[in-house]
């Protein structure tokens, strides 16, 4: 527990204070840099929570998020909260920069605060041995019109001045009488603000041109006017940057103008408008303590656009104590309105600090008849103190005007106090901080675990894309191998169950016609033709084997030629099957070989081939690529059936008949069919022969490939059983499913992997945002001072 | 002499006394339409003249009828032949029940065996198919055949080979007739286990068999084929056999293909559709006809060897009944065989009708009555050398 803070009293000089200041000063300073850690944690929590919020509202938004984890982010009142949290760092952050200036300070700062008149600058000048030129006081008109800082250096004796811009001066000082009059617009540059049109103002205490207007408005609308007037005077130091002056030249830019200065014709001076700041360093004529400052701050109650507000955040940044200057005027002598305000102002800039400690009250008795000077104290102890002196507030007597007397009463009591008290002070600031972040941190703790309750819900529902992924993938190769069954079920039954195909005996039939035709039709050149080419030749040759014999070649080969016919079915049943076997890749490929329905097949705008062909390409360009499944692709794309190739050697030997010589079947010598004359009836008779030969073989041709009916059927079989064994039971299938659904998973499942990776995408930002809040949530319990 | 009296006329058994006393040897055929029964006969007739050549023997058709029919088959045959190719639809079926009548004729009155075969249309098979007013005829029919010792299927073994696409092989027992070849032949068994003494033999002949041997012409041998189709289209009626005749203890089956033609080998077959009939087919082939185009017939001498084994088996058993009946009279024995009604009787006058003629060329020595004796002497080691013979490689026995 902090020491309790102690009444002032004039203290003898105590050689041991500025020893005391000072070490308190470095153990304080010694604080700053884990303060700013701090601040920088709290900024990045602050900037992580924003991410948060932001993460939290796109899911939250989209169309796509599902009811229930909407439902759960609305049970749980995330955004809500989340705005609240972020609002609980603000104040955090804030009371963490006033904890920073605090500590930051490398002096021991006082404010002198007070109402006009009551011997502000004069107490200051008391203090700090600066004059009227540096410090303007005097009598009637307000004087002081810049803050300063004033701090004790053995050696400078310098007044920095830091000056606006025009932007600065516009945003600082414009704006806010712009906005507190209801003025539209601002000017952007000086120009303009000198040509701007401001309504004239009326007279103090008469009513304005807005009924509803206040009447301090007329004096706000006085001033605009009266800075727009002398803009001329100060137009030239908008420069923005630090001027470093001679005391001696600072009075045109601190003080108001005089009452003759305002009865100039030739226009008023109001240089205290270009600066921002004023900071002067002087030595203290009585001071023991080296490292001082004091803080001249705008009178209270003042009519000024954001002065109270702007006094609250300069007490809070830059004082240690703040002396309340009070003064009896004429035959005021007692604790009005304006500084029971007063009083109230401080007690909110104070924050964590006992009042106690941080405001004392300084009555100005100097010139003050003693009658007056004790109405003033005794209404003072009544209304401050509740009757009893010093009960609340420290109160101290001094005569401002006098050095000695102010450094006697009023300064070095209140270095005392601070030297006993600030180290305590300091303590109660940074634990009271540390409570309110720390409630802030408790705060955002419980969202974030309400936060991850609610995400883990959905997540356990959804599991992960890749998870997804492997099961669609699993899934894939089931329904490929069961379309597959079934199709490889249906061709076993065309081959071993059904006796035949009809459209091959038919195909078969249709060939052996046509081939008949031929034969009949006169062996492709007609009888008459035939015999008279086989009578010139026999008597050519003398015999007729030689025509016989190249007859019965030539149309052995026809025969043959004329039942390749068969071909178109077996070209037509291979596409078939290249084709079912797409459709019921295509069926479960989503749109990877296009529409099964309208790009393949029959009525379709490709083929089966072309779709296992581009199926094929997709398996080699897939990363990593699935050869196996590639490799079964290829085969099945490789199967050949034709006639030449498949039955022709199974039902060549029908042909056998047609030659002129045959081995006999008892003996193994070869015997001449046929020996005709060379005349005319021999020819017939040898076309007879030729004929019955070719209608045999045709015949017998057309027999034997009735009796392969079922080959077509059992090649196509074959084929897709081999398919669908590799496809679906080769040891690579499983995972080169799984590699062709990850190549192609926007394609086989159009829409659901774009939109889940965007669903996931908003997911894990909120999870990646809560988990770096929560990381740097935990870094913070080891790293706070 | 065998005695012309002792034929009861309709009581056909398998073996008779013919008109003049020589013995009726009574063969049921059981086939449909156009399946080669005739074609089957003339065949028979045909390589049965080649097989006596040289012997006091002859084979003959035996009345003007069986001449007739035989002899306008040839004619047919003889013209496709020329003509190179022929149609087996061009071959007139038979229209009416008809006896062909074949002798093995020892040139002496009352001796010999003559061979009944009977046939029909095979259109009666099939009540369906069976004309309106032919019932007393289809019985009579079925007299015959079930008292017949021997049964012939002829099976046209092109309608089983040319049969390649599933219409065609859904139509093979409609044009083969198998359920009513079944049918006859479950009950000629049934008649057979009642004489369960008689020797019974069932030939199952596939005719036209000349394109599938490449024994007598032909360029191929599909014989293996062609069996294993008989044996599953038939498959049913030889199953029948042990389960319709289980007592008769000399039962046989005898697969003998026969080559009725020899120069013909076919070209082509049409399975045509019905017109009357929605989805049934007519099966009709076409020959061409092997240069030179002489005929040789193959086939049937198997199945003379098995009609002979049959008689001489016959034979066995009379003279083993005769020789335990020696003590007894004659008439006796007469009466036994008669009481019998069957081949058993048939045979014995056969054998009796030996005996007499022997005794009678030893009691009177003349010249007739001894070459009589001689004849019948020789018929009897014809039959019985061709009932020694082997068959040929196509036949196989169940």
């Amino acid at each position: 527990m902090p020491d309790a803070p102690t009444a002032l009293e004039p203290v003898p000089p105590d050689g041991d204070l500025p020893a005391r200041i000072s070490a308190i000063l470095d153990r304080r300073h010694a604080l700053v840099a884990p303060v700013r850690a701090e601040l920088e944690w709290w900024q990045r929590v602050d900037a992580q929570l924003t991410a948060l919020a932001a993460a939290v509202a796109v899911l939250r938004d989209h169309p796509s998020t599902s009811a229930e984890l909407r439902a759960e982010l609305a049970a749980f009142g995330l955004d809500g909260r989340v705005d609240d949290a972020r609002s609980g760092v603000a104040e955090a952050t804030r009371l963490l920069r006033v904890l920073s200036a605090r500590f930051a300070r490398g002096t021991i700062t006082v404010g002198v605060s007070g109402k006009a008149r009551v011997g502000k600058s004069t107490l200051l000048q008391s203090i700090s041995g600066l004059d009227d030129e540096q410090i303007p006081t005097g009598k009637g008109l307000p004087v002081t019109a810049v803050r300063s800082r004033i701090r004790h250096s053995e050696t400078a004796e310098r007044a920095t001045l830091s000056l606006h811009t025009f932007e600065t001066f516009a945003a600082d000082v414009l704006a806010p009488h712009h906005a507190q009059l209801g003025l539209p617009g601002l000017p952007t540059s000086l120009e303009e603000f000198a040509r701007w049109r401001y309504p004239a103002p009326s007279a103090p205490g008469e009513q304005s041109g807005d009924p509803a207007a206040p009447p301090s408005h007329a004096t706000l609308l006085k001033r605009l006017r009266d800075m727009q007037a002398a803009l001329p005077s100060y137009a030239g130091d908008l420069v923005g940057g630090e001027r470093e002056l001679h005391l001696d030249e600072l009075r045109p830019y601190v003080a108001y103008p005089t009452n003759a200065e305002l009865g100039d014709a030739s226009g008023v001076s109001r240089r205290y408008l270009a600066v921002r700041d004023l900071r002067i360093e002087t030595r203290f004529p009585h001071n023991r303590v080296q490292r001082l400052a004091v803080v001249d701050l705008p009178g209270l109650g003042e009519v000024a656009v954001g002065a109270d507000a702007h006094h609250v955040e300069g007490l809070q940044n830059e004082v240690d104590v703040v002396l309340l200057v009070k003064r009896a005027m004429g035959d005021e002598a007692y604790w009005g309105e304006a500084d029971a305000r007063a009083l109230d102002l401080l007690d909110i800039a104070r924050g964590f600090v006992a009042k106690r400690d941080f405001v004392v009250l300084v009555l100005n008795q100097g010139g003050v008849e003693e009658a007056m000077a004790t109405t003033l104290r005794d209404d003072v102890t009544r209304e401050v103190n509740m009757g009893e002196p010093d009960r609340f507030f420290q109160v101290v007597e001094t005569d401002a005007a006098d050095p000695a007397d102010v450094h006697r009463r009023v300064l070095a009591p209140v270095l005392d106090h601070l030297a006993a008290r600030l180290p305590a002070m300091d303590a109660e600031v940074l634990a009271a901080t540390r409570a309110q972040t720390q409630a802030v941190v408790d705060r955002i703790d419980v969202l974030v675990g309400d936060l991850s309750r609610a995400l883990a819900t959905v997540r356990a529902a959804t599991g992960s894309a890749a998870e997804d992924l492997d099961r669609r993938a699993r899934r894939l190769r089931q329904d490929v191998a069961a379309g597959l069954q079934e199709l490889v079920a249906r061709l076993r039954e065309q081959a071993r169950d059904a006796a035949e195909d009809p459209e091959y005996v038919a195909t078969v039939e249709r060939a052996y016609l046509a081939t008949r035709e031929w034969i009949t039709g006169g062996l492709g050149v007609g009888e008459e033709a035939w015999r008279d080419e086989g009578l010139r030749r026999m008597r050519v040759d003398s015999f007729s084997g030689g025509y016989a014999g190249e007859e019965l070649n030539r149309v052995r080969v026809e025969i043959s030629d004329s039942f390749e016919r068969i071909d178109g079915f077996f070209t037509e049943r291979v596409e078939k099957l290249w084709t079912d076997v797409a459709r019921v890749l295509g069926t479960e490929l989503g749109t990877l070989l296009g529409d099964p329905e309208t790009d393949v097949g029959e009525g379709g705008t490709g083929t089966g081939h072309d779709a296992l062909d581009r199926f094929a390409d997709l398996l080699d360009a897939a990363q990593p690529p699935c050869p196996r499944l590639r490799r079964a692709v290829r085969t099945l794309r490789g199967i050949r059936l034709d006639y030449r190739s498949q039955l022709h050697p199974r039902v060549r030997s029908e042909l056998d008949g047609l030659a002129l010589e045959l081995p006999d079947p008892q003996t193994g010598q070869l015997r001449t069919q046929i020996t005709v004359a060379a005349t005319a009836a021999g020819a017939e008779e040898l076309y007879r022969f030729v004929l019955r030969m070719a209608e045999q073989a045709a015949y017998l041709t057309q027999k034997a490939l009735l009796r392969e009916a079922v080959t077509p059927a059992l090649v196509l079989h074959a084929a897709a059983e081999q398919f669908e064994d590799t496809v679906i039971r080769s040891g690579e299938s499983e995972v080169e499913f799984r590699r062709l659904a990850d190549a192609y998973k926007n394609d086989i499942w159009p829409g659901v992997y774009r939109e889940m990776d965007a669903a996931n995408a908003r997911f894990t930002a909120v999870t990646r945002a809560r988990d770096l809040l929560v990381a740097t949530l935990g870094a913070r319990k080891e790293d706070m001072p | 002499m065998i005695p012309t009296n002792q034929a009861p006329a309709a009581a056909a058994s398998a073996a008779a006394a013919g008109e003049d006393g020589r013995l009726v040897y009574r063969i049921g055929m059981v086939g449909p339409s156009r399946v080669g029964k005739t074609s089957l006969i003339t065949a028979l007739l045909h390589d049965g003249q080649r097989l006596l050549e040289g012997t006091p023997i002859s084979m003959k058709a035996v009345g003007t009828a069986t001449q007739k029919r035989l002899s306008q088959h040839r004619r047919e045959l003889d013209g496709s032949l020329l003509a190179g190719e022929f149609d087996a639809g061009a071959l007139g079926g038979s229209q009416d029940q008809f006896t062909f009548h074949l002798l093995l004729d020892t040139g002496i009155p009352g001796t010999g065996i003559e061979l009944q075969l009977l046939d029909y249309p095979g259109g009666w098979l099939d009540p369906h198919t069976r004309p309106a007013g032919v019932d007393a005829q289809w019985e009579e029919c079925e007299r015959f055949l079930e008292q017949c010792s021997v049964l012939v299927v002829p099976v046209d073994a092109a309608v089983l080979m040319e049969a390649t696409t599933a219409s065609h092989l859904r139509a093979v027992p409609t044009v083969l007739g198998t359920p009513q070849v079944t049918d006859v032949v479950r009950s000629w068994l049934k008649r057979r286990n009642e004489r369960p003494d008689e020797p019974a033999l069932l030939l199952l002949c596939p005719v036209k068999c000349e394109s599938y041997f490449d024994d007598n012409g032909g360029r191929r041998d599909q014989s293996a084929t062609l069996l294993q189709w008989v044996r599953k289209v038939y498959r049913q009626v030889i199953e029948l056999v042990p389960n319709e005749a289980p007592d008769v203890r000399s039962m046989r089956v005898v697969y003998a293909p026969v080559d009725t033609i020899g120069c013909v080998e076919i070209l082509r077959a049409d399975w045509l559709p019905e017109p009357d009939e929605p989805g049934a087919l007519t099966f009709v082939a076409h020959y061409g006809v092997r240069p030179p185009g002489e005929r040789s017939v193959k086939g049937t001498e198997d199945i003379m060897i098995a009609l002979c084994r049959q008689l001489v088996s016959g034979r066995q058993k009379v003279e083993e009944r005769e020789a335990g009946l020696r003590r007894e009279q004659a008439d006796t024995a007469q009466t036994f065989a008669e009481r019998d009604e069957g081949f058993f009787r048939n045979i014995w006058y056969l054998v009796s009708g030996e005996r007499r003629l022997r005794a009678d060329a030893a009691r009177s020595s003349r010249e007739e009555a001894i070459q009589a004796a001689e004849r019948a002497r020789a018929l009897t080691g014809i039959v019985e050398s061709l009932a020694r013979r082997a068959h040929s490689d196509r036949v196989h026995q169940w």
